[in-house]
């Protein structure tokens, strides 16, 4: 039992997912994807306090997609941009991000009848930055590849590594996601 | 495709069919994958079969939609949950409190019909969300505000009948008190409209709250009375400047002065902001330090001299503490005060407010700058936004696994009780928390401090983790039931809960018999003859299931 107070400051405001990945180790993805029927991709999102994920900003906008940064918080990104354009069409998006933007935007984007269609989990690994392939940057060039094609199906699980660290102050899991309109009676992958 | 329980495949399936005539097909969900949005986010079920389930969802747009589901559900006796947009998380989300109802998702009756800025009111839609409504007003650049609950992806209309709390001055911040006059569907497909609505061509619907005879709004809110198309608020007139002061005072003792004091303040209309309070020596901050803590920042080491003596405290021996307060400039209590008005009102009431608190020996004082109204860019960086009808998803930025949340929980559901608002109550409510968290094998906490969100109450909000391991959240539920009854012997009331316990609180409120649970089932027979209208919400059951829930209460109690 917390008090309203220290549970905000213990950070369980927000549901989190159970699975435990590694950076560049989506492990829940793989059944996780569903197929759905191909709609631009209107933005992909990535929250600029985490370096890797500015360097999936980074590929991603290397690679011709539209690109928006944010700093944790969706609100200010959701009401000035997304609320009004998903009101006239529902348009895919997709982000590395800290959990609690893929928490919000996920629900919000349940009431426009789309659903989160992928989704990783990236945890830092034990042994530091030579151990790690640039994971940010693939998963930027496979949501370029698999936004290229008919559909969302496809993006499959990256590296997966032994073992994970303990974070570090600042250090939060990343997700990796892409919301979309589901094709209905599609099975999932 | 699930059937309510009681419902023929046959009957539910030409239900479905006249629902889709109603609103069309494409905004009639059965499939499991549609029917997982509509579970609670944070059931304290999960994965347990008492988990709550809907067995279809319809989304109308029209109060003629409603009214024709409402009438097709009565046919076949199929039992209806309405929600605005379901977002009440920790409370119960969009789940029915009975399995097997039919969601009736109203997220597509969104229009605000009516924002009127002399009259700092409003009439609007179900679906429409606080930021919806915040969106019009900016649009326009209308001189009023609307008091937002914290997060603020909910609506109006669901979070005032859930009865939530915002925080701004108190006469909108308790959201059904600020509403006037609202339009319901009742339980046989029948459209009212109450207080001054109730008189054909009213020019003062949103104006004048009670009409002519009984006012019974209130019997649709925390209800199963019917369904909400329409509902007026009375919104803040944009304030010409903002003050946030804060009170300081060195003893254990000063939260009596302290609270007597704030209370004459803000009862006689002095103070009129969200009043907050905080322990710098037991740790404790207010609600907008942990607003500004929630950046996953190192954060410098607790002076271990300090530890022990806040344990030493928590054991009664507060004067070591407040000794090493006094060594380190450290505050017992802080107690943030807020003022909305023109910049010279607010700074006479602050002067005030300080001559009224300097009663207490020692006390000190400090204020930010009068921030004036409307918010420059600049500023708004550097508020709270809740604070100034700004409606926020910020809260979530803390919800993740981090080096200082190495061990999350799924979800949470709060514990709410209503206690005096006195310093007596905060010490005792403290006393019989914590020798409960030790008896039902619950964290304890050294201290814990209410809000202020109510007038003349105080509210303790407890979050109880809900976990993906079924044992756990058990455990958690069996100490949930116990405090509720814990509160209760002590006179302690819950103000609102998730349906996994609105039978339990129900159950407390029991003067006399039960009298009013009697008068709400008296009511519920009378006006919802096919008990089709959220069954169970808070504690509220049709006739032919009020054996189950007597079973099912039974069972808790062995």
């Amino acid at each position: 039992m917390v008090s309203r107070r220290r549970f905000i400051e213990s950070g369980v405001a927000g549901s989190l997912v159970g699975a435990f990945a590694t950076w560049g180790s989506p492990v829940r993805a793989a059944r996780e994807i569903h197929t759905s029927a191909r709609t631009p991709l209107h933005a992909v999102i990535f929250d600029e306090r985490f370096a890797d994920a500015v360097r999936f900003g980074r590929q991603a906008a290397r690679l011709g997609l539209p690109v928006r940064g944010l700093r944790g918080d969706v609100t200010d990104y959701w009401y000035a941009e997304l609320h009004p354009l998903w009101k006239r069409q529902a348009r895919p998006l997709a982000g590395l991000t800290a959990y609690a933007a893929l928490f919000c935007l996920e629900r919000l984007a349940w009431d426009h009848g789309m659903r989160v269609v992928y989704r990783g989990e990236h945890t830092p690994l034990a042994g530091g930055e030579a151990d790690r392939i640039d994971w940010p940057a693939q998963i930027a060039s496979l949501i370029a590849l698999t936004e290229a094609r008919s559909t969302w199906s496809g993006l499959p699980p990256l590296r997966r590594a032994a073992e994970t660290r303990v974070l570090t102050a600042g250090e939060q899991p990343l997700h990796s996601w892409v919301i979309a309109p589901p094709a209905r009676a599609v099975e999932v992958v | 495709m699930r059937i309510p329980p009681g419902v023929s495949a046959e009957n539910f399936a030409a239900a479905i069919a006249q629902f889709e005539q109603a609103v069309g097909k494409e905004w009639v969900f059965t499939s499991d994958e549609d029917m997982d949005l509509y579970k609670d986010d944070f059931s304290p079920f999960l994965g347990e079969p008492e988990e709550r389930w809907a067995s279809a969802a319809v989304a109308p747009t029209t109060v003629e939609e409603v009214q024709s589901i409402v009438r097709t559900a009565n046919r076949y006796k199929v039992p209806l949950y309405p929600i605005s947009t379901g977002r009440d998380l920790g409370y119960g989300g969009s789940a029915p409190a009975y399995s097997g109802c039919v969601v009736v998702d109203l997220k597509r009756m969104n229009r605000v019909l009516e924002v009127n800025e002399d009259n700092a009111s409003c009439l609007v839609e179900p679906g429409v969300s606080y930021f919806d409504l915040y969106r019009y007003i900016e649009e326009r650049g209308l001189k009023v505000w609307v008091d937002v609950p914290d997060p603020g992806w909910g609506s109006p209309v669901g979070n005032s009948l859930d009865r939530g709390g915002g925080y701004t001055r108190p006469q909108f911040r308790n959201h059904f008190d600020a509403h006037c006059g609202m339009e319901i569907v009742l339980p046989n497909g029948e459209l009212m409209r109450t207080g001054m609505g109730a008189l054909p061509g009213a020019k003062t619907w949103q104006q004048y709250k009670s009409g002519f005879g009984p006012w019974i709004d209130g019997m649709f809110s925390q209800s199963c009375y019917g369904i909400v198309t329409k509902m007026g608020f009375w919104l803040m007139p944009r304030p010409e400047a903002y003050l946030s002061a804060s009170v300081l005072a060195g003893r254990r003792d000063d939260l009596y002065a302290l609270v007597k004091v704030l209370n004459q303040l803000e009862n006689g209309g002095i103070t009129n902001g969200m009043p907050d309070l905080g322990s710098p020596l037991l740790g404790i901050m207010t609600i907008a330090e942990y607003a500004k803590s929630m950046q996953d920042l190192p954060q410098p080491p607790v002076d271990p001299e300090l530890t022990a003596l806040r344990d030493r405290a928590a054991a009664g021996r507060h004067e070591e503490l407040e000794a090493y307060g006094q060594r380190k400039g450290l505050a017992y209590w802080t107690f943030d005060i807020k003022f909305y008005g023109p910049a010279k009102v607010i700074e006479a009431q602050w002067e005030y407010s300080k001559e009224q608190f300097s009663s207490i020996p020692g006390v000190r004082f400090r204020a930010d700058p009068v921030i004036r109204l409307p918010l420059t860019p600049a500023q708004k960086l550097q508020v709270r936004w809740p604070e100034f009808g700004i409606p926020t998803l910020n809260m979530y930025s803390i919800g993740a696994r981090s080096s200082t949340n190495p061990n999350p929980t799924h979800g949470h559901m709060w514990f709410s009780p209503i206690i005096p608002r006195d310093a007596q109550a905060v010490f005792e409510a403290n006393e019989v928390f914590a020798a409960a968290a030790r008896q039902f094998d619950l964290p304890v906490l050294r201290f814990s401090l209410p809000s202020c969100y109510w007038e003349r109450a105080f509210i303790f909000i407890f979050g109880f983790p809900v976990t993906t391991d079924i044992k756990t959240n058990q455990k958690n539920r069996a100490a949930f039931y116990k405090l509720i009854e814990t509160a209760a012997e002590h006179g302690w009331g819950e103000y609102r809960t998730a349906p996994a316990f609105q039978d339990a609180v129900m159950s407390t409120y029991s003067f006399n018999h039960h009298a009013l649970l009697r008068f709400h089932e008296t009511l519920k027979d009378a006006i919802d003859a096919n008990g089709i209208m959220s069954p169970g919400r808070y504690g509220i059951w049709p006739k032919h299931l009020r054996a189950s829930r007597d079973r099912a209460a039974s069972g808790r109690a062995t």
